[in-house]
């Protein structure tokens, strides 16, 4: 094997890689505790616009692209749009925006301690600590 | 001296250990700041008309650029004591009367919310009248650099000091929020040439919002009741008690492409003695309708300010025509620039208006909204 192989070879499985990881992080699913029944779409988009307080909704950090994925999934919105909605909620007294977890490990662990709490994390993170409640592929 | 020591020492144990007790208590208790801000400016066509954004503001921009009129910085403190207890004030620094940058409360109320259905508040709260009342200086939240004057421009009055009321429900897929308030209300209003003070001693909004996905429709009433005085020269005033009603519906669509947004408002009040007519009186309405592409958000607005005949001016109807774009430049940040064209009888929009000239005046602004 010559080193021009090698190159393409690894640079072949990099792509492979970054394929990967793009694909995980546009999988993306909606997770209550455990005893939780299934949600719509629709409700989800209320939760975390504003609109619904039927659930606590749970965030991920600003710089995740498991968050910029939901809300472009869930909502069909950008991270700048739903900044536009939370901040006209928070500046208006109505409210205060979702609760910001630092990774997807947090979000499992606070959402399987409250029965209203609701987050989303990334497909390859769920388990049995948490259910599914809507997938959003 | 030695007893007055003694004396000091106690005090400053005694205030130690209280302070100690506070921050025990401080544990339950969270403070949230948050705050928003416009940088931006405006211009014009023509230098015999002063362009203001805002009906108390007393000097406006002409054909040289502007840069207070337009700029503004908010901050916003929610003081969270638990059990549902909790004190939000809003203080916003901007140009007020003919002053180029001055502190305001905007809002200073505590809140009781037993549940999340329920909020009573007392103190200084938004007076709800229109669709955007309560985030009209939070430039972030809105589409537009300057909502439209024809209808935001027609009731001066911000806020109300008193008690309000807010019911929140949801009914599956419907949002209802119903909310009362009543109190007084007070602001300054320029007016040819001069800077009027009005307080409004009796003054109450009533509000119902319905939301349903990506629809909200809104409905509201605002009252004022209070003795007026009006001076038609030195040695002579009328004086009489004027009845102001506000009635206003508004709409608003946001599929996160599309966004429409329109709002219908009717001013009536009782007429004043010897002149037989009112001290104000119009009807007013915009439509406005966008797209985003991506980061950019191009809208374009048609306003409406149709004064009846009135103690302040002659009947008439102006129509304004504005287009803005909306760049989401980085997180927290928006670059907007909108192009306004007015008409010279169009009171809403010039600090002295001429009521018999139909010219047309551009207005063109450029900005950047950012919240933090």
């Amino acid at each position: 094997m010559n080193k021009q192989t090698v190159a393409i070879r690894s640079l072949t499985l990099a792509a492979a890689l970054t394929l990967a990881s793009l694909a995980d992080a546009a999988d993306v699913v909606v997770v209550m505790s455990p005893a939780a029944a299934a949600v719509s779409k629709d409700q989800v988009a209320n939760v975390y616009l504003g609109r619904s307080t039927d659930f606590t909704p749970l965030d991920l950090p600003e710089s995740s692209a498991v968050r910029d994925a939901f809300y472009k999934k869930a909502a069909d919105r950008d991270a700048a749009q739903v900044k536009a909605v939370w901040t006209r909620i928070t500046f208006t007294g109505q409210g205060k925006p979702p609760k910001e977890m630092p990774d997807a490990a947090a979000v499992k662990k606070a959402v399987a301690a409250d029965p209203k709490a609701i987050g989303y994390i990334d497909k390859s993170e769920a388990d049995a600590s948490v259910k599914i409640v809507l997938a959003l592929p | 001296m030695q007893r007055l020591h003694a004396y000091s020492a106690r005090a400053a144990m005694a205030m130690l250990l209280s302070l100690g007790a506070v921050s025990i208590a401080q544990a339950d208790i969270t403070t949230t700041i948050s705050g928003f801000g416009t940088v931006g400016g405006s211009i014009t066509s023509n230098s015999d008309y002063a362009y203001r954004h805002d009906p108390t503001e007393a000097t406006g921009a002409t054909n040289q650029f502007d840069i207070g009129l337009e700029s503004r910085l908010g901050v916003q403190a929610v003081v969270d004591f638990g059990s549902g207890i909790s004190v939000t004030a809003q203080e916003i620094a901007r140009q007020r009367g003919s002053e180029t940058f001055s502190l305001g409360t905007e809002w200073l109320y505590l809140q009781y919310a037993p549940n999340s259905d329920w909020k009573l508040r007392l103190g200084r709260v938004a007076l709800a009248t229109f669709l955007m009342s309560d985030s009209r200086e939070v430039g972030y939240a809105a589409p537009w650099f300057h909502a439209p004057n024809d209808m935001y421009g027609s009731n001066p009055f911000q806020y109300l000091d008193g008690a309000q009321i807010r019911w929140h429900h949801n009914l599956g897929p419907v949002g209802i929020m119903l909310e009362g308030s009543l109190g007084s209300s007070r602001t300054q209003y320029f007016y040819i040439g001069q800077i009027i003070n009005i307080e409004i001693k009796d003054q109450s909004n009533v509000a119902a919002t319905l939301d349903y996905g990506d629809f909200r429709f809104r409905v509201a009433r605002t009252r004022g009741h209070s003795p007026a005085v009006i001076p038609l020269s030195p040695t002579f005033v009328i004086s009489f008690s004027l009845q102001d009603t506000f009635t206003s519906v508004g709409f608003q669509y946001d599929n996160g492409k599309a966004v429409v947004l329109s709002e219908w408002g009717k001013r009536s009040e009782n007429n004043m003695p010897f002149f037989n007519e009112p001290v104000g009186a119009s009807r007013e309405w915009y439509v406005a309708g966008g797209w985003r592409f991506g980061k950019l958000t191009p809208l374009l607005t048609y306003g409406k300010f149709d004064p009846d005949k009135s103690f302040t001016e002659p009947a008439g109807k102006f129509g304004t025509w504005s287009g803005s774009v909306r760049y989401d430049v980085v997180r927290n940040v928006a670059l907007k620039a909108q192009i306004s064209r007015a008409q010279a009888g169009n009171s809403t929009y010039w600090t002295t208006f001429n009521a018999a000239s139909s010219e047309r005046i551009n207005v063109y602004s450029v900005g950047a909204d950012f919240v933090f």
